[in-house]
Order: structure tokens, then C-alpha cells, then sequence
């Protein structure tokens, strides 16, 4: 009798890695993976190209400020032989991490609450809200009379940065949820505990996701400006010493490596967000 | 003895504006026996929605009293179950998961409970999508889900409100029919809420018809063809006047309305 039903089966690509020998898919699975690769890694190498002949030519009078890809990598060369590139890199990961891990860890279960209990969120929502549209870089020497140059100011402002995106998707994941789901759970005699176990917080897990992305890019940011002002040591703080002497070369090798580790952190987080793709599109 | 009694119910909500409350069904007044199908038909809006999830104790009656097995309604219980309108599954529960969710919630043994799911998911026909998502699933597939996560927690009563009214004409026919399969299974007593003149007639035992809004019964039709039932019951010259007089009911009711439309 199912048969009448049309049935739809799951698409055989995520099947990997499971029993025995390869999948028939495997192959053009493989192709597709070149294929992955193969175009962004184009696009590079003609950007690359381009930009290399370009600093060549010598754009008129320019051609002392203009950096090419050669002069680039052997700054970066520069920068790791003589020991300089290494120490920050670390005190610039370690800001960013620790950072990020409070937005997270306060934002979610902060902007759940606010979702799920109308006095938590009539309490929060002002005052969040105006510290959000407020130009909050501008409190960076506030910030630095309080906590000195350092370590603790670059995590200050990550986390100032970070957390309203993780807060207000968080929120937003609650409110949004279905309101038929709650009530399918509230018919099946759920209270307040299991509604928000079972219904509200798995409902909410792709906007929490989305924050979760957004942060990461905001708190790159912030540690960058942060170390441009309120450190002596990180990535930021080579950007602007190296800005200040109009070495373009160091600078845009380091901008290009902040976005590398953004990359490889989005590309991360993807990783987690594929475990959620069995159920979304279509509810 | 009756095994749902609603007697004299009326429910309103408050308005939006302020003004008069709005009255969404009133003097209600029905029995229904153990094992007995019942179905409602009414225009759209008429308030047969409203009333089932009153049963279900969702929604409070602002007068009258609903009870089940003699004990009065106050909210949600585990001798009612609800089928829902667009299903209203956890999209991120396998179809296993979503049997066992009010199962779950009664906190039930988890073994037993998985054994239950096993049975009815077989029982309503989806033997071997246990690990299916929702979206992997048709419309009649979802249902199915739907009645069986239902029945799952043991109820006296099923509810069903307008359970297929998302599906096409022709899978409506095949789940109808399918739904007294399993109910020759699993012998409830169902109250059906539906706007499909067919459906209330080929399914019920009884069918009672509501007025528009504010809606109220208007009459209450012993449906007697012989049980088991199947497609042939629907040419059946019985079948065609009980069809009739449910429809010419709900015409004139709506005729209004038509008016309207035409002017």
C-alpha cells in the first residue's frame, strides 16, 4: 500500500566512508572534489598572475607603495626567519579563541533565555540594543584606561563585537520556532522543561549556527583593530607598525593570512553544520 | 455511558480591538460513545477546530463543560491524542523519533516504548522508513507518522483535526480508507473534523454538521452502512442521500456567502 504514496529516497552521496569497498558513487564523487578545488585554485593563480605583471608594469609613480605576490611571500619569509611572525600569530589566535569561546558561551544561553522568558528578554532587549548600535570601537580607550594595553583589552573588544550577533540570532531561533511544533508538544502533555528541550532549543540550532558564523567574522575583526590600538604585540599590531612605514609588501601578506585562518575557521564550523542537514530545507 | 460529553460549551476569545469578545462556538452540546466515530463538518471558520483542541484542553471553554470518561477537561491528558492538520512533526526526528515523542513526554521506558513505535509504524504502513526524516517523506507518508505517533500513547479518544486536509484528492481517498484499516486495529473512539463532505460521510458513524460562524450544531446524522467499509460503499444509493443532505445542509449555510461572491 506504500506504493501508492511516492516515496523519496535520500540522495546517495552522503553515504561515505561505510561498508565494504568504495560506493559506486565514488568515483564521480572524486571528480566533483577536483572539480571543488580545481576552480577556486584558478582563480587564485590568475589573480596572482595579474597582480604580479601589474607591480611589474610599475603603475607610474606609485610603484614604491604597490606590493606584488613575489615581494609579498618573501615579507612573509622575512617575518617567520627573524621571529616576529610566530609569537604573534599565537598572542592573535589565543585573543581571538578566548574571545570568541566567552561570546559563545554567554551569548547562546543569554539570547535563549531572552527568547523563551518574555521578562528576561523585556529586561535585556533596551539596554543590549543600544549598547549594539553604538559605535562600540569608539570605547577602545576606555577600554585601555580600564585594562591597560594588552591581552585582556583585544578580548574585551572581541567579545563586545562578537556577542550581539550570537545573542540576537539565539533569540531569534526561540521566537521563531514553530508555532505548531509547540503546540503538537503541549497537546502531548510537555511542560515548560520539555518544550524547551525537545522543541524550542533543537528549533533554534540553525539560527544559532548562522550567530555562531557571524561572530567568528566579527571577532577576526576586532581582534585586528584592537591590536592596531591597544597592543604591542599580534597581528594587528604588525599591520600598523609595518603601515606606518608604508610597507605594503608586509602588510598585505598578513591581511591575506587573517583571512586564510577566517577561511579554515568558517570551513570548520561548516563541518558541524552538515550534522544538522539532514532535516533542513524542506520541515 | 458517554465516553465524551460536551455540554453547553461555548468558547470566545477576546477581541483584538477591545470590543465584543468573539464568539467562536456556542451551545455546543454532544455525546459521544465509546468506540463511536464521529465526524464534524462545518463551513471554514465555523469553529470546529476550536473545538476539538477544546477537548484536547488547549483552549478552554468560556462556558459549559467538556468531559472525557467523566472527568472534566482542564488541559492536555493522556487518554486524548491529537492528529494534526499540516502534521506538525519535528523536522529533525526520524520518523522512529517523532512515534516516540508523546511517549517521551509521558515519560514511558524507553525499550517499550521503542517496541510500540516499531508495531505501529508497521501498522500504518511504513515498515522500513523508521530512519526517514520528515522531508524525506510524501504528504500521506507524513501522516501516516502522524496517526501513529498518536496512537503511540495509548488513548481512549483520537483527534483528528482535518487530518488530510494538506493532501491531494486522490491520496485523501487512499488515507481514508486506510484510517478504518486501522482503526479495525487500534478501536478508538474518534472525533474527525473535516470540510470534505465525503470523507465525513464514508468514515463516521455519525455525522454532525456545524452552522458559520459563530458556529453551533445544526443537525446530527446516524450514518448506518454496513462496516467494514470500502470503495463500493461510496456508489451505494444510502451512501449518495446521506452525501446529499450533508451537502444541502452546508449549502444552504453558505449560501450567503455565494451571494456575495456572484453579485
Amino acid at each position: 500500500m506504500t506504493s501508492l504514496v511516492t516515496l523519496r529516497r535520500p540522495s546517495v552521496g552522503r553515504r561515505t566512508e561505510s561498508g565494504t569497498g568504495p560506493p559506486p558513487a565514488a568515483r564521480s564523487a572524486d571528480r566533483r572534489n577536483r572539480r571543488r578545488w580545481a576552480l577556486p585554485l584558478l582563480t587564485l593563480a590568475i589573480f596572482l598572475a595579474v597582480w604580479e605583471i601589474l607591480s611589474r608594469l610599475g603603475l607610474g609613480g606609485f610603484v614604491q607603495y604597490i606590493s606584488s605576490p613575489s615581494g609579498s611571500a618573501s615579507a612573509l619569509w622575512t617575518m617567520i626567519e627573524n621571529g616576529e611572525l610566530w609569537p604573534s600569530v599565537r598572542v592573535s589566535v589565543v585573543a581571538f579563541v578566548v574571545g570568541f569561546a566567552i561570546s559563545v558561551g554567554i551569548g547562546i544561553p543569554l539570547g535563549l533565555a531572552m527568547g523563551w522568558n518574555r521578562t528576561v528578554r523585556e529586561f535585556l532587549e533596551p539596554p543590549l540594543m543600544a549598547f549594539y548600535v553604538m559605535p562600540r570601537l569608539a570605547l577602545l580607550p576606555v577600554v585601555v584606561v580600564w585594562l591597560g594595553i594588552g591581552t585582556a583589552s583585544t578580548i574585551v573588544i572581541v567579545v563586545v563585537d562578537a556577542i550581539f550577533p550570537v545573542i540576537i540570532n539565539s533569540m531569534a531561533g526561540i521566537r521563531n520556532a514553530d508555532a505548531k511544533l509547540v503546540q503538537v508538544a503541549r497537546s502531548f502533555g510537555a511542560g515548560r522543561r520539555d518544550l524547551f528541550r525537545k522543541v524550542l532549543f533543537p528549533a533554534s540550532v540553525p539560527a544559532i549556527i548562522t550567530g555562531v558564523r557571524l561572530a567568528i567574522a566579527r571577532g577576526i575583526l576586532g581582534v585586528i583593530v584592537a591590536q592596531l590600538y591597544v597592543s604591542t604585540v599580534g597581528i594587528g599590531h604588525l599591520i600598523a607598525v609595518y603601515g606606518q612605514t608604508y610597507q605594503t609588501d608586509y602588510i598585505v601578506v598578513l591581511v591575506l593570512l587573517v583571512g586564510l585562518f577566517g577561511y579554515a575557521v568558517n570551513l570548520a564550523l561548516q563541518r558541524v553544520e552538515k550534522r544538522f542537514e539532514t532535516w533542513r530545507g524542506t520541515a | 455511558m458517554s465516553q465524551i460529553a460536551i455540554r453547553d460549551v461555548q468558547i470566545s476569545y477576546p477581541s483584538r480591538r477591545g470590543g465584543d469578545d468573539f464568539i467562536a462556538v456556542e451551545n455546543i452540546d454532544l455525546e459521544v460513545a465509546e468506540g463511536e466515530f464521529v465526524t464534524i463538518v462545518g463551513p471554514s471558520g465555523c469553529g470546529k477546530s476550536t473545538l476539538l483542541l477544546a477537548v484536547d484542553g488547549l483552549v478552554h471553554p468560556s462556558r459549559g463543560e467538556i468531559s472525557v470518561k467523566g472527568r472534566t477537561v482542564t488541559g492536555p491528558g493522556q487518554d486524548r491524542a491529537m492528529v494534526f492538520q499540516e502534521f506538525g512533526l519535528l523536522p529533525w526526528r526520524t520518523v522512529l523519533g517523532n512515534v516516540q515523542f508523546g511517549m517521551e513526554l509521558a515519560k514511558e521506558d524507553r525499550k517499550g516504548s521503542e517496541a510500540r513505535a516499531r508495531e505501529l509504524i508497521e501498522l500504518v504502513g511504513l515498515k522500513g522508513f523508521e530512519n526517514h526524516h520528515p522531508h524525506e517523506l510524501s504528504g500521506g507518508m507524513r501522516q501516516r507518522v502522524g496517526i501513529a505517533r498518536a496512537l503511540a500513547v495509548r488513548p481512549d479518544v483520537l483527534l483528528m483535526d482535518e487530518p488530510f486536509g494538506a493532501l491531494d484528492a486522490q491520496t485523501r481517498e487512499i488515507m481514508a480508507g486506510e484510517l478504518l484499516n486501522i482503526w479495525n486495529v487500534e478501536r478508538k473512539t474518534v472525533l474527525f473534523v473535516t470540510h470534505g463532505i465525503d470523507e465525513a460521510v464514508y468514515l463516521a458513524d455519525r455525522v454532525i454538521v456545524m452552522s458559520k460562524s459563530p458556529g453551533r450544531i445544526i443537525a446530527d446524522i446516524t450514518v448506518d452502512l454496513p462496516r467494514p467499509r470500502t470503495n463500493e460503499v461510496r456508489a451505494s444509493p444510502e451512501y449518495i442521500r446521506l452525501r446529499e443532505e450533508v451537502s444541502s445542509l452546508l449549502f444552504t449555510e453558505t449560501a450567503d456567502e455565494r451571494r456575495v461572491v456572484t453579485a
